[in-house]
């Protein structure tokens, strides 16, 4: 076994010089693993080895390490996952009717340190293993490991480990498992993955805190991820007919038997997944950056969506030109794009580094986008969470919240047409154009925050775990989605263009937080926009202004002119106008004002959006039609659009087809009695 | 089948009026509902300069925003589930006066709705057994799916599952089917031999199973009728973008709903014709009722009998 080691250390340093894919890296990479894993197919377990080497970036001397398991979140129902979740993520339940094959675990069979700050070692760390708990007072989850070493990690030092592990696939739940009887496999969160040390100055520990700290947080029922950059090589072996894809480059593929061996690599990622099914069917295409770098692209379908292959790659496509354009350069050489098979739709719409999960259905009718969606959004996380590597347990809008601007954007500059472009509330196509329904993808995840009970029930920047149940998609998504859209309408397509930009390069392969976001936005804009993050992000106040009022008085009248009246002249031509504006939820953002007159001419100002009210008086000859605050629906995050209007008179003839179709259905139901 | 579906449309021609009748109380049921709707938006919104949006067509945002409205949407809804509760009553009570009017092939006001109120009673009893029947499709459906998807269990595709879904669907609607056109001959049974509902349901389930072939013909003919009319109206119908729009959009849905009540009665009478053809003759015992000669009927209604005088004939038999 020492002799393979050797072996698989000499070929790990001769495939980093021999292959090297970034010569200057792109990250810091401290958390670097070279895995030797097994999938046995029958028992959904993989036996593997984990040579880790882990860089210790600070100036403190840390005594111990720490380890999530995330696997042994489905070990049995005491787990805080589990206790949490119920059982179920996004309505996808776990199969406990499968019994024991039903629950995953995580095994570390034996950890050996193999060298300490430069210094080779040969230490059993294995009954130094503890299950710890950072988040809650739940003894019974065993997500988190702590290990205790003979000596420190000096500052600038490093650990090198070989873990041998096992891990069981629990049937598809939560992204990871089996599925189709084992004909198909989503291996994610499988491996023993390092915390990672914060030092002070890093994210929000205080850079005047004597230590710093770690940073490994218990797997809960609605988070994600967090991890350090480096670089992955993981030699895979399955049977010789299941097809493989994983994060990275395929560097080499050998039988042996009725098995066969696939070797990956990848550099500067922060995680690694991959899957394996003998129901695949391989397509390929790539992508052309204006700089000239090409990504190969892999769907990896399912027989009966072959059809759709287009789809994918036209969704990918679209996103990796406009996030090229917004962002920057996608640097990697691959992306590859898995279609989980039936009944492992658990294992869909997924992010991992250079391979993302997506999900489709049979014959889907081309009017509905929801693969196009979702490929999209999960490409997009190749830059919020792939490169922009936030924490997901901590700060989760930092990825979803973001990326699903990220989608938002895409999808409406790509599959809205022509009005999708002019304005968000344009596009009335992007998400469903089926049968006469069309919904805009805008507006179908503004929806979900724009609802009464939804829009004030919890604050964005919060720890998942403590989300209201119900509220992660809302507040992490949905919410912050379209606050950033809220962003890009008051700051202009190439302000909001420069703060992207900047973000991306200024925390690439680094771990933004939201302060690094806020302190972006403000710099490049030369704007304080704390206030208005302060009160979406870290406040529950929801944001509605109206236009409350219009009144034309006739200067020779006593009573006040109704405004629905038709009388647009008096005698003596002049008129006493008052317009009222509403603020009429706690959020307070300054709004732009329209008073159209019936002479055609127009009044226009912005409001500070302060004081509850706004009055505008007019003294003129013409009479005021109509008044608009914020008439081109810039602030999203209103909850409210339908009343940002109001005419002196009345219209309802698009009431009156609404009801005559009401009509024809009901009647058309009727008919079905006799 | 042909000739009954022929002699369907002749006899709807005849009393064209009772078309017209069903559509006009169609109208009455759904303009009350469709009023109160744009009522409730134009007291909300007719000064919100939305009206211009939901012209352009369906408005997801106005829809989605309408959680902040005052108007309450569940009261609308309320009132839907009575109309149609509503409707389900007065269609069956209609029933009555649209068989008797198409056997005497001429029509009265009077008579139809006297008809209308003589069968009443028996007909709502043999919905409820409608009903009751339609639980059968309904569950072997749900058997039907829950085997499907049990199949489905080692399945790799969705495929299997989806058309396995279809034609659980397409065997159920056909056996709804089946119980439909015995509701209908059961109805039939009423008014020519002053059946009891259970003894007509019977008899409907011996006649429509022996003639089952014919009596689907007629139902799937008229189903491709009206189909057919539906995507000629969907083509001519216009966008309603604008007032005048609007108008010729709803002119062109109401034209819609008055072949469609005009076809109803034309099945109707196609199906009694053929039930006439299909129902053993000494079965029929014609008394004196008058019909018109031109459709040769060879069953009678019983004019001016309560529905106490009929029980009590049908006991005296």
């Amino acid at each position: 076994m020492k002799l393979a080691l050797a072996v698989s250390f000499l070929s790990f340093a001769v495939s980093l010089q021999a292959q090297t894919q970034f010569p200057t890296p792109l990250s810091p990479r401290l958390a670097n693993y070279d895995i030797t894993a097994r999938l046995d197919v029958e028992k959904r377990t993989i036996d593997a080895t984990e040579i880790l080497s882990w860089k210790n970036h600070s100036n403190d001397a840390i005594p111990d390490l720490q380890f999530h398991l995330y696997l042994n979140a489905f070990k049995n129902e005491k787990s805080t996952f589990f206790k949490e979740s119920g059982g179920q993520l996004r309505g996808v339940k776990l199969d406990q009717a499968e019994g024991e094959m039903a629950w995953g675990s995580i095994e570390i069979e034996s950890m050996k340190l193999l060298s300490l700050n430069g210094n080779e070692t040969n230490i059993d760390l294995t009954k130094q293993i503890r299950f710890i708990q950072p988040d809650d007072d739940n003894k019974d989850d065993q997500t988190v490991a702590q290990v205790l070493l003979p000596s420190p990690v000096l500052p600038k030092g490093e650990a090198k480990l070989e873990i041998k592990f096992k891990s069981k696939l629990p049937k598809i739940f939560a992204r990871t498992g089996y599925a189709a009887n084992g004909k198909f496999f989503l291996v994610a969160q499988w491996f023993p993955k390092i915390g990672v040390y914060e030092a002070p100055g890093d994210r929000y520990v205080p850079l005047t805190a004597p230590q710093g700290r770690w940073n490994c947080h218990q797997f809960h029922g609605n988070s994600e991820f967090f991890a350090d950059f480096g670089i992955y090589r993981v030699s895979i072996t399955v049977p010789k007919n299941y097809v493989v894809g994983a994060t990275g480059v395929l560097q080499s593929e050998t039988e042996q038997g009725e098995e066969k061996t696939l070797v990956y690599y990848q550099e500067d990622v922060h995680d690694f997944a991959w899957t394996a099914s003998p129901l695949f069917q391989v397509f390929e295409d790539s992508y052309q950056s204006k700089n000239g770098h090409r990504v190969k692209l892999i769907f990896l379908s399912q027989p009966q969506h072959a059809d759709q292959a287009e789809r994918h790659f036209a969704a990918v496509k679209n996103a990796l030109e406009w996030a090229e354009e917004w962002l920057g350069v996608y640097p990697y050489s691959t992306l590859t794009i898995v279609d989980p098979c039936y009944g492992g739709g658990g294992a869909g719409g997924m992010e991992y580094p250079t391979f993302i999960t997506a999900g489709t259905f049979w014959k889907l009718p081309l009017g509905i986008k929801t693969t196009e969606i979702v490929t999209v959004h999960e490409f997009g996380h190749q830059y919020f969470y792939g490169m922009l590597a936030n924490n997901e347990f901590e700060e989760a809008w930092l990825d979803e919240g973001m990326n699903t601007w990220l989608e938002l954007s895409v999808m409406r500059r790509y599959y809205a047409g022509e009005s999708g472009k002019k304005s968000a509330l344009g596009d009335k196509t992007s998400a469903i154009d089926f049968l006469g329904i069309r919904i805009g993808d805008v507006e179908q995840s503004r929806s979900a925050y724009s609802s009464p009970e939804s829009a004030k029930r919890d604050t964005i920047v919060k720890p998942v775990w403590t989300y209201k149940r119900g509220g992660y998609g809302t507040f992490s998504y949905n919410k912050p989605g379209t606050m950033m859209l809220t962003l890009e309408n008051i700051l202009g397509e190439d302000l909001m263009k420069t703060v992207m930009r900047t973000y991306f390069e200024r925390f690439k392969f680094k771990h933004p937080t939201t302060r690094d976001f806020i302190r972006t936005v403000n710099e490049v804009t030369g704007k304080d926009f704390t206030p208005f993050f302060e009160q979406f992000l870290y406040s529950t106040v929801a944001l509605d202004y109206a236009v409350q009022s219009i009144s034309n008085v006739a200067s020779d009248e006593d009573d006040e002119a109704n405004v629905a009246s038709d009388d647009e002249t008096n005698a003596k031509g002049d008129y006493r106008i008052k317009v009222v504006f509403e603020r009429k939820e706690e959020a307070i953002a300054p709004m732009d004002v329209r008073v159209k007159f019936s002479d055609g001419s127009e009044f226009r100002d912005v409001w500070d959006g302060v004081a509850r009210y706004k009055v505008y008086e007019f003294q003129k000859s013409a009479k005021a039609v109509a008044a608009y605050i914020d008439s081109e629906n810039k602030h999203l995050l209103d909850v409210n659009l339908n009343n940002n209007a109001l005419t002196a008179k009345p219209e309802t003839t698009g009431f009156w087809k609404w009801a005559m179709n009401i009509m024809f259905w009901l009647q058309n139901l009727f008919l079905f009695f006799a | 089948m042909t000739k009954a579906i022929q002699r369907g449309f002749k006899g709807a021609l005849s009393v064209w009026q009772a078309s017209a009748w069903i559509y006009a109380i169609n109208l009455l049921f759904a303009l009350g509902f469709a009023m109160a709707f744009k009522n409730i938006l134009s007291e909300e919104f007719a000064n919100r300069d939305v009206s211009a949006r939901l012209l352009e067509g369906f408005d997801f945002t106005f829809l989605s925003d309408l959680n902040y409205a005052s108007l309450s949407v569940s009261s609308l809804m309320a009132m839907l589930g009575w109309l149609v509760v509503g409707y389900a009553l007065v269609s069956v009570f209609l029933s009555g006066g649209v068989i008797a009017t198409l056997l005497r092939g001429t029509f009265s006001a009077p008579d139809f709705f006297a008809d209308s109120a003589r069968y009443v009673g028996r007909f709502l009893a043999l919905a409820v057994l409608f009903g009751l029947a339609l639980l059968a499709p309904l569950i072997a459906f749900s058997i039907f799916l829950a085997i499907g998807r049990a199949m489905a269990e080692s399945a790799t595709s969705e495929a299997p599952l989806v058309i396995w879904t279809i034609v659980g669907i397409a065997i159920a609607f056909l056996k709804g089917a089946y119980f439909y056109l015995v509701f209908e001959v059961a109805k039939f049974e009423v008014v020519t031999e002053n059946a009891s509902p259970f003894r007509a349901f019977a008899s409907a389930l011996k006649i429509v199973t022996r003639h089952l072939a014919s009596f689907y013909g007629i139902l799937f003919a008229f189903l491709v009728i009206v189909s057919l009319i539906a995507l000629l109206l969907h083509a001519l119908a216009p966008e309603g973008k604008s007032g005048a729009g609007v108008f010729a959009l709803a002119l062109t849905q109401q034209a819609f709903v008055a072949s469609r009540a005009f076809l109803r009665v034309a099945s109707i009478g196609g199906l009694l014709w053929n039930y006439q053809d299909a129902k053993p003759k000494k079965e029929l015992s014609p008394s004196g009722a008058q019909v018109s000669p031109s459709l040769e009927p060879t069953t009678q209604v019983a004019e001016s009998q309560s529905d106490a005088e009929i029980k009590a004939e049908s006991e005296s038999k």
